[in-house]
């Protein structure tokens, strides 16, 4: 199955009977989920691409997610995620559910979602590695998309 | 809590938190969706008849995380109306322990049309009671 154009990392996601609300919508509660998924996918092929010994500890700071068309039972969502901009500690994801269509893709939902990378033992946060820099920009050179502040 | 006229009383489960021991983000979203829906009990929507002809849709979410939840974490979560629009609305949230505030958030709610397909004016009678429990304008 072939990623959704732009986006570096798909992850196909099927919407299971109790992830179905009252309304026989898949619940809001996840897609945040799935977006979750995809940005743990997403870090895992930017491993695959340059190897990133340690992950380190993210946490996230915010997320926001536009509903843009209802998900139902049985459905298989492309989750995807992509890197808009590296600060020094955070690193800004943007993110996006996809169900295969006719002529491609149609966008059922996007989001953002902002994660710090934080030392725990420090209790405080930590700069993101060269290497997780690197991954990332590696993972998003292969759909041609070039990331602020790598 | 101050500023938000509905409050429910939420317990942080065990199947709540993830591999850092850490109440899951999603988990946050679903205690805000308890507060709204006790809301919308309130003022008449998700009654016995369920979800009605038309209803308060979800058409977008945001939470900010300000601290961490953990295990048996006794919580408040706190929701009002922070704007009525025509045919939408602005819901803010706030989840805290004790006095810290663990994550604030917002939603952006469509009044749908089930039957048209299509987003139709709140009517008058919900906008009153939404702003009998706000006691403000809005």
């Amino acid at each position: 199955m072939s990623a959704p154009p732009g986006w570096p990392s798909a992850l196909p996601m099927h919407v299971r009977f109790s992830d179905c609300d009252m309304l026989g919508h898949m619940n809001n509660a996840r897609f945040i989920s799935f977006y979750e998924e995809a940005r743990v996918a997403y870090l895992k092929k930017a491993g695959e691409l340059v190897p990133i010994a340690d992950y380190g500890n993210f946490i996230l700071l915010s997320i926001s997610c536009r509903f843009i068309s209802p998900a139902r039972f049985g459905e298989v969502l492309h989750a995807c995620a992509r890197v808009a901009k590296i600060g020094n500690s955070s690193v800004e994801f943007e993110q996006a559910l996809f169900r295969p269509a006719q002529d491609g893709f149609e966008k059922v939902a996007e989001g953002t979602a902002v994660v710090v990378a934080f030392d725990y033992a420090r209790n405080e946060k930590a700069r993101v590695s060269d290497a997780i820099r690197s991954g990332m920009k590696a993972l998003e050179a292969t759909v041609g998309h070039e990331v602020a502040g790598a | 809590m101050k500023g938000y006229p509905v409050v429910t009383e939420e317990k942080v489960r065990y199947g709540d938190l993830d591999p850092f021991g850490h109440l899951n983000n999603v988990a946050f979203i679903r205690f805000f969706e308890q507060v709204r829906v006790a809301y919308f009990a309130k003022i008449g929507l998700w009654g016995e008849g369920g979800r009605g002809r038309c209803n308060l849709t979800l058409a977008e979410t945001s939470c900010r995380f300000l601290a961490e939840g953990r295990w048996d974490d006794r919580l408040r979560c706190g929701g009002r109306f922070a704007k009525l629009g025509n045919r939408s609305a602005h819901m803010e949230y706030r989840l805290a322990r004790g006095r810290e505030v663990l994550a604030e958030g917002t939603a952006a709610l469509v009044y749908f049309d089930f039957v048209l397909g299509r987003a139709v004016p709140i009517p008058l009678v919900l906008r009153r009671k939404i702003r009998a429990i706000e006691g403000r304008p809005l």
